[in-house]
């Protein structure tokens, strides 16, 4: 008898993770709008104007969430390129494909944010700095995983592609975090760290964390919407995707097309 | 916003612009896959 009430490998099937994506993207919503609002208000209407930066060191509020995602979500999309590929798992790869155009809009929005921030306070929209450099790196990345996936017809060929791209290229998430503390960079160093105490005032702490828990929800969100929309596109042929029966092939006509 | 506005409102216009379309789109996507 097993310990566990259902087999973690459940959900591998796209057909039960459409069904269950289904039902957690409402969900997952809530929570995003909710948290938004809460992380929002923190930091406009209970957060203090910084002592050196004014008020301009509120863009900290979508920066930094961003920033974190953009690496989070890249990891992410190299484990489960890397499973696909692995363990021949098509709904893995599927995954991965869904997290691509996510995390290199968080990656846009952490260079984006960065850029007014940088400019009130460094005096310049963008320095050659290693931690931007970096970051600037993960978007091309995200773009050369993106655009692999798409340029090969054959979807199994195009994950293992893909796969070895986000795989070489989760190098880079560790250089842009350890970045500040390798290098004499421009980009300040860590505010929060494991192993000592924040270096920030306790309610913009809080409204920095609300909002990385924002932002997370609305990656499930939108994620598992992808998600949900590539495994259609995939399975069609599928009866449960609503494929209609079709009659067997006759000598001499034309097969169906290989779906993309 | 102290004279930092147009940094201020430019960093969260653009974002909320982008995560808006985003799912926007992801949404059509699926709409357009289940027909």
């Amino acid at each position: 008898m097993s310990l566990f009430p259902f087999s973690f490998f459940h959900y591998a099937a796209p057909s039960r993770f459409y069904a269950l994506a289904g039902r957690l993207v409402p969900v997952f919503w809530a929570a995003a709008i909710v948290l938004a609002a809460a992380g929002l208000y923190t930091g406009f209407f209970r957060a203090p104007v910084d002592a050196t930066q004014g008020d301009a060191y509120r863009i900290i509020f979508i920066h930094i969430p961003a920033a974190w995602m953009s690496m989070v979500l890249y990891l992410a999309m190299a484990f489960w390129a890397a499973i696909g590929w692995a363990f021949n798992a098509r709904l893995a790869s599927m995954v991965a494909r869904a997290i691509a155009p996510t995390g290199a809009m968080f990656t846009f929005l952490a260079l984006w944010t960065g850029a007014l921030w940088g400019k009130p306070t460094w005096g310049a929209w963008w320095v050659w700095d290693a931690r931007l450099t970096s970051e600037l790196i993960l978007l091309f990345l995200y773009a050369g995983f993106m655009a692999i996936v798409s340029a090969i017809d054959e979807p199994r060929r195009a994950d293992k592609a893909g796969a070895l791209v986000a795989i070489v290229g989760s190098v880079n998430v560790p250089i842009i975090y350890f970045s500040v503390k390798w290098w004499n960079t421009l980009h300040q160093g860590a505010s929060i760290s494991l192993t000592a105490a924040p270096t920030m005032a306790r309610t913009m702490l809080a409204a920095m964390l609300i909002m990385t828990l924002a932002f997370w929800a609305y990656a499930f969100a939108v994620v598992f919407t992808r998600t949900r929309a590539i495994v259609l596109e995939r399975e069609r042929r599928a009866q449960w995707a609503g494929a209609p029966a079709r009659a067997p092939a006759t000598r001499g006509s034309v097969g169906p097309e290989v779906s993309t | 916003m102290g004279g930092y506005g147009l940094f201020v409102w430019g960093a969260y216009g653009v974002t909320a612009l982008c995560m808006v379309a985003e799912p926007v789109l992801a949404a059509l996507r699926l709409r357009r896959a289940a027909r």
